[in-house]
C-alpha cells in the first residue's frame, strides 16, 4: 500500500477530535484519504456500502478504521462487533480511540477482536510513525490490558 | 314233708339229690315200718328166719304175744301202705315240681355220671346245648353238644378236675362262644355227686350266665380307661388332692404346666406349687375356694420347677362321700392364662400409653371414621379442644359439620374422603378462626371401618415468621435491585463521566498542543478558531459538570409530594417555554381534563419541560408543528401522561437509548443529552415508567410517563 493514499475511516462524534486527527495526519504528510463519520449507525452504512461496491462506489474500503467508543446511535463497541462478525470487514484493522482508559472498555474491546486501543489525546508522533510501517503498528502501540 | 319243704327251698336242686333224699327217706319210712312188723321172709336172712323159727316154735307165748302185735301191725301196714301210696303220689308230684323249678332256675344245671355222660339237665342248659328237650341230652358226652371240640375238651377238662380231685370248683368263669358267635359269660360251680357212701357217683354242674355282668364290667373298665386317659390327657393341667391336701393325681397337661413329672409331686403338700411368698395367699384361696361346694374361678400362680410362674385360671370340685357329708378328694382342673395375661398386660400398657400420647402430644391428633359425605371424630388428643373450642369429651362422635363452620366442615370431609379414597397420605395447609395449621392425613381400614388419622400442627407463628421472611426477602430483593439499579447508574455515570467529561479536556489539551506548536512555527492562522474550540470545550465541560451534579441531585433529595394539578402544571411549563413555542409557530394542544396527582412538583415540571424543549426542538421547523399534552388509559388502572409531537420521529432501535445519559441521536444537535436521562431519573423516583412510542423517521413522537398509580387518584 506503499505509494498510494492510506484510506482511513475516522468515526468520531466530536468535530474537535475528528479536526485534531486530520491535522496530525496532515501535519505529519502522510499520504492519505480520511473519511470521516459522526456515529455508528453512518460507519456502518459506509463500510457495509463500500463492502457491496468496492470498485464504483463513491465509499472506498478503509485501509484502517479509527473508532471511536463513545458514539451516537450505535456506540463503537457494538459497531466493532459487527464489523468483526463480517466476514468482508473482519479483516480491516480497527484502532480503537477513546477518551477513557477504563477497564471495561479495553476488555470489551479486545473481546471483540479490535486491533488495538488507544487513549486520547492520542501521541500523534507515534501515531504518524506507526501510520509509516503499518504492519507493525499494533506491536509497538497496543495497549492491552494486561 | 319236711325234708320235701326243706329240699325244695334248697338253694341248688339237684334232682338226684332230691332222689336220694327221697330214697333215705323211703328208707327210714321202711325201717320205722320194719320197727312194727316182722319183715316178710324173702327179705330175711337164713339165720334170721332159723332165729324166728326158734322164737316160733321154743315161746308159743311169746310168739301170742308177738302175733297179736303182728296182726296189729299188719293192720298198720296196711295203714302205712295207704300213707306210702299217698307218698308216691306226693314224690311224684314234688318230682314235677322239681322239673317246673329246675326249668324256671335261672342258670344251667346238668349233671353227669362218673362216666362224664350226661344224665339230666335243666331246660336252659338243653337250650344252651342245642337242644329241644331236656332228656335228649341222656347218654350224651360233651363232645356231642354244640360247641366245637376246643369248648367241649375245656369243659371236659374242669369235669375231669372235679372228678380226680374229689373238690368242687365254685363260681369260676369260663366263656363260650354262642350260636350268634357272640361270648357269653358263665360263672360256673361243679359238684362231685356222693352217694350215701361217700363215693362220687357223678357230677352236678351249675352255670349262671353273667354275660351281662361281664359286660358291665368291661364296660365299667372301659369308662374308667376312658375317664383316665381324659384325665391324664387333657389339654387342661388337672389335680387331685385329698383332705390333707396330698396331691393324688397330676396329669400331663400340669406336668407340662409345672415342669415338674407327676413322680415328683403325687404324695406331696400341694404347697409345693407355689412361690413361697404365695403360699399363703394361694393356700387362703384354696382353702376359700374349699369351703365351698365349688370353687368359684380365681386366678393362681403356679411356681415352675425352673422357677417360673404361670398364671392359671382355676376351678375346682369337691368329691364327697357317698353319704355327702365328707370331702374325700378335691379335683381341680387349671386354665394356663399366662399368655393371655401377659397379652392383657401388654395390650392394656399398649392402650395406656396410646392414652398418654392422646393427653400429652402437643401436636394435634385425630382418629375419624370416613364416608364420602362426612367424617365423624373417633378419638382426639387431649389438646384438639384449643382448635375447636369444644371439650374433648364432647367432641367424640361429633360430625365435621357439627364441629366446624359449613364451608371449612365441606373443606374437611372433601379432603378426608379424598385421602381415603385414594389411600394416599394428604398434606393440607388450613385456616381456621385466624389460625393456621398443617395437617398430615392418612387412611387405613379398622375392624371394618373406613378410618381416617392425622396429625395437624398450629403453624401460625411459622407462618408469621414467613410471611415476615417472605416481604423481608422481597424488601431485600427490591434493595438489592435497587443497589443493582444503583450500581449500574454508577457504572453509567462513571462510564460517562470517564468519557463526556474527559472529552472537553482532550480538546482543550490537544487545541492548546498544536498552538504550541502553531507559535513555534510561527503559523498564526488557526490562532483564533483553536482557542475558540477550547473555550467551547471549556463551557461544554462547566454545563457537563452542572447536568451531572442535577442528575444526581435528582437520587438523593426528594422534595415532600404534593398534590399538583397537572393542567395547571402544564400551564406553567407552556409560559415558561411560550418564547421558543411562539419562535416556532407551534400548535400546542393540552387536554384540559388532565387529573391532580401527588408528586414532587419541581421535578414533575422539569419532566414537563424537558419533554416539551425536546419536541419543540424536533418539530421546529418542520411544516405546522404541533404538540399535544394529555393522558390516556389504554384499558390499564394507571393513566399514561404523555407529550406527542408531528416532529421529526426515532427510530424504533432507538427507543431506548435516547433515555441513556449525554446520548444524543444527533451529533449536531443542541444539548448535551442529559434532557431525557433527567426525565427517566424522575420518573423513576415516583415509581413510575418511560418509553417512548414512535414509528419511525417523519412520523412523529410520543413521550409517555406514567406515575405511581397512589399519586394520582
Amino acid at each position: 500500500m506503499s505509494g498510494e493514499p492510506l484510506v482511513i475511516l475516522l468515526v468520531e462524534d466530536n468535530p474537535d477530535h475528528a479536526e485534531l486527527v486530520k491535522r496530525n495526519l496532515e501535519d505529519f504528510k502522510v499520504a492519505n484519504t480520511i473519511y470521516h463519520v459522526e456515529d455508528g449507525e453512518a460507519a456502518l452504512i459506509y463500510l457495509r456500502e463500500c463492502g457491496t461496491y468496492t470498485s464504483k462506489s463513491k465509499f472506498i474500503r478503509p485501509d484502517l478504521i479509527l473508532l471511536d467508543l463513545r458514539l451516537p446511535r450505535i456506540d463503537g463497541l457494538e459497531v466493532l462487533k459487527q464489523i468483526k462478525n463480517d466476514s468482508s470487514l473482519q479483516s480491516i484493522p480497527v484502532v480503537i480511540l477513546t477518551t477513557s482508559d477504563a477497564e471495561r472498555d479495553m476488555a470489551m474491546a479486545y473481546e471483540y477482536h479490535a486491533n488495538s486501543y488507544v487513549t486520547k489525546p492520542v501521541d500523534f508522533d507515534n501515531l504518524a510513525f506507526l501510520l509509516k510501517d503499518l504492519g507493525y503498528y499494533w506491536l509497538a502501540w497496543n495497549k492491552r490490558p494486561w | 314233708m319236711k325234708y320235701l319243704q326243706y329240699l325244695t327251698s334248697v338253694h341248688s336242686i339237684h334232682r338226684i339229690v332230691l332222689i336220694t333224699i327221697c330214697s333215705i327217706l323211703i328208707d327210714e319210712i321202711f325201717s320205722t315200718w320194719l320197727l312194727h312188723f316182722l319183715p316178710p321172709m324173702q327179705w330175711l336172712s337164713e339165720a334170721v328166719l332159723d332165729a324166728l323159727m326158734l322164737l316160733v316154735t321154743i315161746t308159743p307165748t311169746i310168739y301170742l304175744l308177738v302175733l297179736r302185735p303182728l296182726t296189729h301191725f299188719v293192720v298198720k301196714i296196711e295203714e302205712e301202705k295207704n300213707k306210702l301210696q299217698k307218698s308216691e303220689l306226693r314224690y311224684s308230684q314234688s318230682e314235677q315240681m322239681l322239673n317246673i323249678v329246675l326249668d324256671n332256675f335261672p342258670g344251667s344245671v346238668f349233671w353227669k355220671d362218673k362216666e362224664l355222660k350226661y344224665l339230666g339237665c335243666n331246660r336252659p342248659f338243653a337250650k344252651l346245648a342245642g337242644f329241644d328237650h331236656s332228656s335228649e341230652i341222656i347218654g350224651k358226652t360233651e363232645f356231642d353238644l354244640r360247641w366245637d371240640a376246643v369248648e367241649a375238651e375245656k369243659f371236659r377238662a374242669a369235669d375231669v378236675e372235679v372228678m380226680n380231685s374229689g373238690k368242687e370248683k365254685l363260681h369260676f368263669v369260663e366263656s363260650m362262644v354262642n350260636k350268634n358267635e357272640s361270648v357269653l359269660w358263665f360263672e360256673k360251680s361243679k359238684i362231685p355227686l356222693r352217694d350215701a357212701d361217700g363215693t362220687t357217683i357223678g357230677l352236678l354242674g351249675v352255670s349262671l350266665d353273667i354275660t351281662e355282668r361281664i359286660k358291665g364290667e368291661e364296660e365299667l373298665r372301659e369308662t374308667n380307661d376312658y375317664l383316665q386317659n381324659l384325665f391324664q390327657y387333657a389339654n387342661a393341667p388337672i389335680i387331685t388332692w385329698d383332705p390333707s391336701l396330698v396331691i393324688t393325681r397330676f396329669n400331663n397337661a400340669f406336668v407340662e404346666l409345672s415342669g415338674y413329672p407327676a413322680g415328683e409331686v403325687v404324695g406331696k403338700n400341694i404347697e409345693m406349687l407355689f412361690a413361697k411368698d404365695k403360699v399363703r395367699s394361694s393356700m387362703a384361696l384354696i382353702n376359700e375356694a374349699i369351703s365351698g361346694e365349688r370353687w368359684k374361678t380365681v386366678e393362681i400362680e403356679i411356681q415352675q420347677k425352673d422357677g417360673g410362674a404361670r398364671t392359671v385360671l382355676w376351678n375346682s370340685a369337691n368329691i364327697l362321700s357317698k353319704d355327702g357329708s365328707t370331702v374325700v378328694s378335691t379335683i381341680a382342673q387349671g386354665h394356663d392364662i399366662t399368655d393371655r395375661k401377659k397379652a392383657e398386660m401388654a395390650l392394656q400398657e399398649s392402650n395406656e400409653l396410646l392414652s398418654s400420647l392422646m393427653k400429652h402430644s402437643p401436636v394435634y391428633i385425630f382418629v375419624k371414621e370416613v364416608s364420602p359425605v362426612e367424617s365423624s371424630v373417633l378419638n382426639v388428643s387431649q389438646n384438639f379442644h384449643e382448635v375447636t373450642g369444644v371439650p374433648v369429651p364432647k367432641m367424640v362422635g361429633k360430625t365435621m359439620r357439627e364441629l366446624f363452620p359449613a364451608e371449612f366442615a365441606e373443606k374437611i370431609i372433601a379432603d378426608d374422603w379424598n385421602s381415603f379414597s385414594k389411600g394416599t397420605v394428604l398434606r393440607v395447609e388450613e385456616e381456621l378462626n385466624g389460625r393456621f395449621y398443617s395437617t398430615i392425613k392418612f387412611p387405613f381400614i379398622q375392624g371394618g371401618r373406613n378410618i381416617l388419622g392425622g396429625f395437624t400442627i398450629d403453624i401460625t407463628e411459622e407462618r408469621k415468621a414467613l410471611v415476615y421472611a417472605e416481604e423481608t426477602l422481597k424488601k431485600l430483593q427490591e434493595s438489592e435491585n435497587e443497589l443493582r439499579q444503583k450500581n449500574t447508574e454508577l457504572e453509567q455515570f462513571t462510564y460517562t463521566v470517564s468519557h463526556d467529561l474527559k472529552s472537553p479536556l482532550i480538546t482543550i489539551k490537544g487545541y492548546s498542543g498544536g498552538l504550541l506548536r502553531d507559535l513555534s512555527n510561527g503559523r498564526h492562522d488557526r490562532f483564533d478558531s483553536d482557542l475558540r474550540r477550547i473555550a467551547v470545550a471549556a463551557d461544554k465541560m462547566t454545563l457537563l459538570l452542572e447536568n451531572l451534579l442535577e442528575l444526581s441531585r435528582i437520587g438523593r433529595i426528594v422534595n415532600p409530594p404534593s398534590e399538583i394539578s397537572l393542567n395547571e402544571l402544564t400551564h406553567d411549563v407552556l409560559s415558561l417555554l411560550s418564547g421558543p413555542i411562539a419562535k416556532c409557530n407551534a400548535t400546542i394542544i393540552v387536554q384540559p381534563d388532565l387529573p391532580v396527582v401527588t408528586a414532587d412538583r419541581t421535578r414533575l415540571h422539569e419532566v414537563l419541560q424537558n419533554l416539551v424543549e425536546n419536541a419543540l426542538k424536533f418539530t421546529c421547523g418542520r411544516p405546522e408543528p404541533r404538540i399535544e399534552i394529555g393522558m390516556r388509559r389504554n384499558g390499564s388502572v394507571e393513566p399514561i401522561f404523555f407529550v406527542r409531537d408531528n416532529g421529526k420521529g426515532i427510530d424504533p432501535r432507538y427507543h431506548e437509548t435516547i433515555f441513556g445519559l449525554f446520548n444524543k441521536l444527533d451529533v449536531s444537535s443542541d444539548g448535551t443529552g442529559i434532557g431525557l436521562a433527567l426525565v427517566r431519573r424522575i420518573i423513576d423516583v415516583h415509581g413510575g415508567r418511560t418509553w417512548v412510542e414512535s414509528e419511525g423517521i417523519d412520523h412523529g413522537a410520543t413521550f409517555c410517563f406514567t406515575l405511581q398509580s397512589n399519586n394520582h387518584l
